[in-house]
């Protein structure tokens, strides 16, 4: 399946929102383009995609420095990444293939490469396997992974393995000793991601990096800060939008460990708060 | 110059080697199909349509040395070569295959180049993968408008993953009849020639081989100058035979088939190939046989020539003894038996019989009916033998690819006369000389032929 002619991307080109929302944008998209609702991606996907590349790394809010705000950019990734990964792509190819577009003049190029690649050639059908074409893809392969990247996508990404990207630079020993030295500061710890953000900040202060190096390096860094707090303490924020009066922000910590009492309870009063909202003004 | 809107279609045309069939006799003869690019291109000075290359590089073990210098300096001539809106993807292999560019418009070439010089040989030989993920850069992103091409620089010692040399000739034909072609570099001494020549065949691209950079130049400049002046391409031929008639294309790998692809017609220039006719006694001789070709021009659109339909006068056992074969037919039918007969004698040098595959081409010097090309690659290749017996077999191996590219001026009568010597006019451009010899040898047989000449 591909994208349709009349499924331009309609986006107001000042649109902007949070990984979430982002989602959601991209979903509808691809559900009028005739995407199954589950080809779509949710918000972990989001940021699955920021860590590895795929996606430009968002904008800090304003007012809210702990909000992350994408915007027609990262929709357009996010189309192409979704559709192109559909049909076999791995992250890997689609990063090291689109990773220089970026700007007002990636969008642009982003748009032409959605046209181009809206349905795939013939050579590609014989070379990539589509999930879909795949004989072992049962449903239940197919279930999570369309929605958030695998367990074993995240594992590999928590211990580091998939820095092991051939990346073109790479070849030469000075990466290559690079890439030893950014997996040692990693290597089996809980709070080796920020580690590596240290790493890749001293790294990067190094006069001899070649301009893919520092690049790699500076989309290393802000990954692992995004992923985690500079303090090291575990933490996730997730912004629920129940309607367009409705939004419940979820903090998951390492003290976020409830009791199915204290669950009920948080219900129960969230129940009362939303009987006793009073919508007029 | 003023550009025309629109170049004439090449001229599909049949040749038989006799000009009439014995009435109520069954017959077995050849005929030679002839496709004439009758323009020149549309402007001297235009810019070749775009070119999408990977270039796919074997850094295993049995690479090192020249021969991955070798493949580095020859990628490093070809990236610098490359028009501004060309794409290049850049491949190395060995065991793994890494991605040393993808696919993109550079402009910043040198920076590219500066990062091949790190690369050195180790490891195993993933042939097939590595010519698969050069393959992988480019299908995503194959259009009418451009061309796709892998350059696969590799001795071909394929070891690890898919080794089976018909089955990777198999993929590499389903994708280049889906708009991805494949060139072969043999490098080195003891490159596996049979693999590469079934790959480029497959690839619908050039085979060339070489020990150095500047043994491959001539080779590049060929093919970026047949790429560069296309008429027609991605050409294939078709042919059918009519009641009673059972027809055959001669394949440049000695086999025979109803359709065989000819690759690419540049401009002002011919393809030729000889057809196999076996025409019983009951047959229709106003319909003997309908040949067609298929190829896509500069703008992608796919053009169909033909059908072009051979038939041929009914003539009394007198009449029939007394018709002359076409001498020009008689010689295009004799180099194509010579290039099988050196495919045959290649087998036997490969099965370790050199003695037995010398003598044959001795003898092969010798027959009579050998046109000016044959006779000079069998004496050329006697020669070389003695000081290069390994680059001699490689030399049989490439001799059998017949039928290259020929100049539209030089017609059927002329081309195959015994004593036309255009293969050695070092004057034409690269793509209209035909060889007899490659890669290192190639300026020795020239040499040689220029002192027999003069």
């Amino acid at each position: 399946m591909g994208l349709t002619p009349a499924a331009r991307i309609t986006l107001p080109p000042d649109w902007h929102g949070t990984a979430e929302e982002l989602a959601v944008k991209a979903n509808e998209y691809l559900e009028a383009c005739g995407f199954d609702a589950k080809f779509g991606g949710s918000e972990r996907l989001v940021r699955y995609y920021v860590t590895r590349g795929a996606l430009t790394a968002p904008d800090k809010d304003d007012i809210d420095r702990r909000k992350a705000v994408f915007g027609p950019l990262q929709f357009r990734q996010l189309i192409l990444t979704r559709l192109l990964a559909e049909r076999g792509w791995d992250i890997d190819r689609i990063v090291d293939q689109f990773q220089t577009l970026n700007g007002p003049k990636g969008e642009r190029e982003l748009d032409a490469l959605l046209n181009q690649l809206a349905e795939p050639t013939q050579a590609e059908k014989l070379l990539f396997k589509s999930r879909r074409d795949r004989p072992d893809s049962s449903v239940e392969d197919e279930k999570p992974s369309y929605a958030s990247p695998s367990v074993n996508e995240l594992e590999e990404f928590r211990s580091g393995k998939h820095f092991h990207v051939t990346h073109s630079s790479q070849m030469a020993d000075t990466r290559e000793s690079l890439t030893r030295r950014i997996l040692k500061s990693v290597r089996g710890e809980e709070a080796g991601l920020d580690r590596l953000a240290q790493t890749a900040e001293k790294l990067l202060k190094e006069a001899s990096l070649a301009p893919a190096e520092a690049e790699a390096l500076k989309e290393i860094a802000v990954m692992a800060r995004l992923a985690f707090r500079q303090d090291g303490k575990k933490e996730r924020w997730t912004r629920v939008k129940l309607a367009p009066w409705c939004e419940v922000n979820i903090r998951v910590g390492s003290d976020s460990q409830l009791s199915e009492s204290q669950k009920a309870h948080i219900i129960r009063e969230f129940k009362q708060l939303i009987e006793d909202y009073d919508s007029t003004l | 110059m003023t550009q025309p809107t629109q170049s004439p279609a090449p001229a599909l045309s049949i040749h038989p080697l006799k000009s009439g069939l014995p009435q109520g006799k069954p017959l077995t003869t050849k005929a030679l199909i002839r496709l004439v690019s009758t323009s020149e291109s549309p402007s001297q000075n235009a810019p070749r349509p775009p070119l999408d290359l990977a270039i796919v590089i074997d850094r295993s073990g049995s690479m090192s040395g020249g021969s991955i210098a070798a493949a580095l300096g020859s990628a490093k001539n070809l990236i610098r070569g490359l028009q501004a809106t060309d794409r290049v993807a850049v491949v190395v292999f060995n065991q793994h295959v890494q991605v040393v560019q993808a696919l993109a418009q550079l402009a910043d070439r040198e920076s590219l180049i500066q990062r091949l010089d790190g690369i050195r040989a180790e490891g195993n030989t993933a042939l097939f993968a590595g010519w698969e993920e050069g393959a992988k850069q480019l299908a995503p992103f194959t259009s009418p408008q451009r061309t796709s091409r892998v350059i696969l620089l590799t001795d071909g010692q394929a070891n690890q993953g898919l080794t089976d040399e018909n089955a990777i000739a198999a993929k590499v034909r389903e994708l280049a009849k889906a708009g991805v072609t494949t060139s072969t570099v043999g490098l080195g001494q003891g490159f596996n020639e049979t693999l590469l020549a079934k790959i480029s065949d497959a690839g619908e691209g050039q085979a060339h081989f070489g020990q150095r950079p500047e043994d491959l130049e001539e080779g590049f400049a060929e093919e970026f100058l047949i790429l560069s002046t296309a008429h027609l391409r991605q050409i294939e031929l078709r042919v059918s035979g009519g009641n009673g008639v059972v027809a055959k294309l001669l394949r440049r790998d000695g086999t025979r088939e109803a359709t065989t692809r000819l690759g690419t017609l540049a401009f002002g220039t011919s393809l030729d190939a000889i057809v196999e006719l076996d025409i019983g006694s009951e047959r229709q001789a106003s319909g003997l046989i309908s040949v067609t070709a298929t190829g896509k021009d500069a703008s992608g659109a796919v053009i169909t020539l033909g059908p072009v339909v051979l038939s041929l006068p009914e003539l009394d056992a007198a009449a029939w003894a007394a018709l002359t074969p076409d001498a020009a037919v008689a010689g295009a039918v004799a180099e194509s038996d010579f290039a099988d007969e050196f495919l045959r004698i290649h087998k036997l040098a490969e099965l370790g019989n050199v003695r037995e595959a010398l003598a044959a081409l001795r003898e092969l010097r010798q027959r009579p009916g050998a046109t000016a090309w044959a006779e000079r690659t069998a004496k050329y290749i006697i020669g070389l033998a003695d000081d290069d017996l390994a680059g001699a077999i490689k030399e049989l191996s490439y001799s059998s690819r017949a039928f290259r590219t020929r100049s539209k001026n030089i017609n059927v009568a002329e081309a195959y006369s015994p004593t036309h010597s255009y293969m050695v006019d070092a004057s034409l451009p690269a793509h209209l000389s035909k060889k007899v010899g490659m890669g290192r040898n190639r300026k020795r047989a020239l040499e040689e032929n220029e002192g027999e000449t003069k």
